[in-house]
């Protein structure tokens, strides 16, 4: 457990909840605006493996949760964002993790969020000449 | 013909020249070196995770087996570890050898039909009889233990659908036991075939800092001297009661993707053999019984025969999942051609897309592509890369 204390210490104020389910599954949530600097921390510092993003309609918010991977000791650690719901939009995090450009690409079109300083937002599975506002994996579709 | 009047752009696609899958890529050359590559994926889309939140938690587990038809239990493998993070479920210790005797027998099946493939694609169509011969047998073996060729519906949350008998274990050992010298035989024969090996070697190098930098997965990381192997590092089924072996090689080119694969088979006979072993031993249930799936989340992984698949589970303490996300592991890989193919030749390229194996569990949906320049088709390409392999070859061998 001592590369979670690392993280929560560089973390510092920016942890808003740490949920610990057990030493293998934590899930840490933090403000949005932070989401590059930890994204650079764990992937370029620590040297974990970027799984996947999974972007979640909620009620009341969109979630956006940045699965990370410490292969080493086989740790998996959950970035969890909330972002307003009328207006979903973070900062990218491609230019750092260049495995994470399609997963925005899907976010974008099957969800609408959008990446600031993502300028390659071009549908990934659905039809390029989709443009409508309707997104597919959101709950009122 | 882009403002650069050198370089000429070549359609790939929508059908993989090599597996016949849906995908399209769009090579740029300039003379006969390829200078970039744009990827379309898309085709094949069939909103599963959309899809899933209409489906209780048990009809997921065959929903997402629906996913690939070639590794159909990767996804319900993934998916019941997911759930049962979710809720905390305990699987019998039965259960957790069966589930690896399945996804074992299916990464060898997995990785025969990629290397017969990749044999038919050099040039060396032996090779392709051979490894299709041999995986003939497997799929049988599926049908007689697990009710089916593919999509067996052996994962259930909680446990297994079936049980394997005393009996079916030992068809399992014996067929194990045949399969031995045939891996033995490949190994050797693409080991020390000089052309095969030269061939090999020139195609589609992913080095070790793009492949961390594209986050890949499964043996196309491994080729590239990352050693990640979910199986080993968050053990889940029966992975971590038995005695095996990551295989990790560090050259990153087609020849290490595929001798990375030949050794993997070796570690899976070991696996099931041991699994086997201890099916005669333990005894009891075969599933948990649930009643129930909690508020909650969780995350399941799977290292499916391409790499690690990930499964994230969101319930709201309803029948159905509130979110369900599924990330195959072409969708890492596939993107990484995109450094792997520049710097390499048209022949080669072909070779290269093939190589990290991939598999389209994408959206459905056809697109004609215009161009008046010349399309290449699948012939063109298998012949090109072939007619490689026997330049190699005369320039080894002296004459073909």
């Amino acid at each position: 457990m001592e590369i979670i204390d690392l993280i929560k210490k560089n973390f510092g104020s920016n942890v808003k909840d740490v949920k610990v389910v057990n030493e293998r599954r934590i899930y840490i949530e933090i403000p949005p605006a932070y989401i590059r600097e930890a994204s650079e921390f764990l992937f370029n510092d620590l040297k974990f493996r970027f799984s996947i993003a999974s972007g979640i309609d909620e009620v009341d918010c969109m979630e956006i949760l940045y699965h990370f991977s410490f292969d080493k000791e086989g740790t998996f650690i959950t970035l969890k964002v909330k972002l307003d719901k009328k207006n979903p939009e973070i900062d990218t995090i491609s230019d750092i993790i260049t495995g994470a450009k399609w997963i925005e690409r899907e976010m974008h079109e099957l969800l609408g969020i959008g990446f600031r300083g993502n300028n390659d937002l071009r549908n990934l599975l659905l039809s390029p000449d989709y443009k409508g506002k309707k997104y597919p994996l959101r709950k009122d579709v | 013909m882009s403002e650069n009047k050198k370089i000429t752009e070549i359609p790939i696609g929508p059908y993989h020249p090599l597996q016949e899958e849906p995908e399209f890529f769009r090579l740029k050359i300039d003379g006969e070196k390829v200078v970039g590559i744009e990827i379309e994926i898309g085709y094949n889309h069939r909103g599963i995770e959309k899809l899933s939140e209409s489906k209780s938690f048990d009809q997921a587990t065959f929903l997402v087996e629906r996913i690939c038809g070639i590794c159909s239990t990767s996804h319900p493998f993934a998916y019941v570890n997911a759930v049962e993070d979710l809720a905390a479920i305990r699987i019998p210790e039965r259960a957790k050898y069966i589930r690896t005797v399945v996804g074992e027998i299916e990464r060898i099946h997995s990785h025969l039909l990629w290397l017969g493939l990749a044999g038919h694609f050099i040039g060396y169509n032996t090779v392709w009889m051979w490894c299709w011969k041999y995986r003939e047998p497997l799929l049988e073996l599926c049908e007689r233990v697990f009710g089916n060729r593919n999509h067996y519906a052996m994962m259930k949350i909680g446990g297994v659908r079936r049980d394997i008998s005393d009996d079916q274990g030992d068809l399992i050992r014996k067929d194990m036991g045949d399969l031995v010298p045939k891996l033995d035989m490949l190994y050797n024969a693409i080991q020390d075939d000089p052309v095969i090996k030269a061939r090999l070697r020139i195609a589609g190098t992913l080095t070790k800092k793009d492949a961390r930098a594209y986050c890949v997965v499964g043996p196309t990381a491994r080729a590239s001297g990352i050693e990640i192997d979910v199986r080993k590092d968050d053990p889940y089924a029966a992975y971590g009661l038995v005695d095996w072996n990551v295989v990790v090689r560090e050259e990153g080119d087609v020849y290490a993707k595929t001798m990375v694969r030949i050794d993997e088979m070796k570690e899976s006979v070991k696996i099931i053999n041991q699994c086997v072993d201890r099916l005669k031993e333990v005894k009891g249930e075969i599933e948990t019984e649930i009643k129930e799936i909690p508020e909650g989340e969780g995350i399941g992984r799977h290292e499916a025969p391409r790499g690690e698949v990930f499964h994230y589970v969101r319930s709201r303490g309803g029948s159905v999942p509130y979110r369900h996300k599924v990330r195959a592991p072409s969708f890492m890989n596939v993107f990484s051609n995109e450094v792997a193919v520049v710097g390499g030749t048209i022949p080669d390229a072909a070779l290269t897309l093939a190589a990290v194996d991939p598999c389209y569990c994408c959206t459905e949906r056809m697109q004609a592509v215009d161009t008046d320049s010349k399309v290449y088709t699948s012939r063109d390409l298998i012949r090109m890369c072939q007619e490689k392999t026997y330049e190699l070859h005369r320039k080894m061998k002296g004459g073909k």
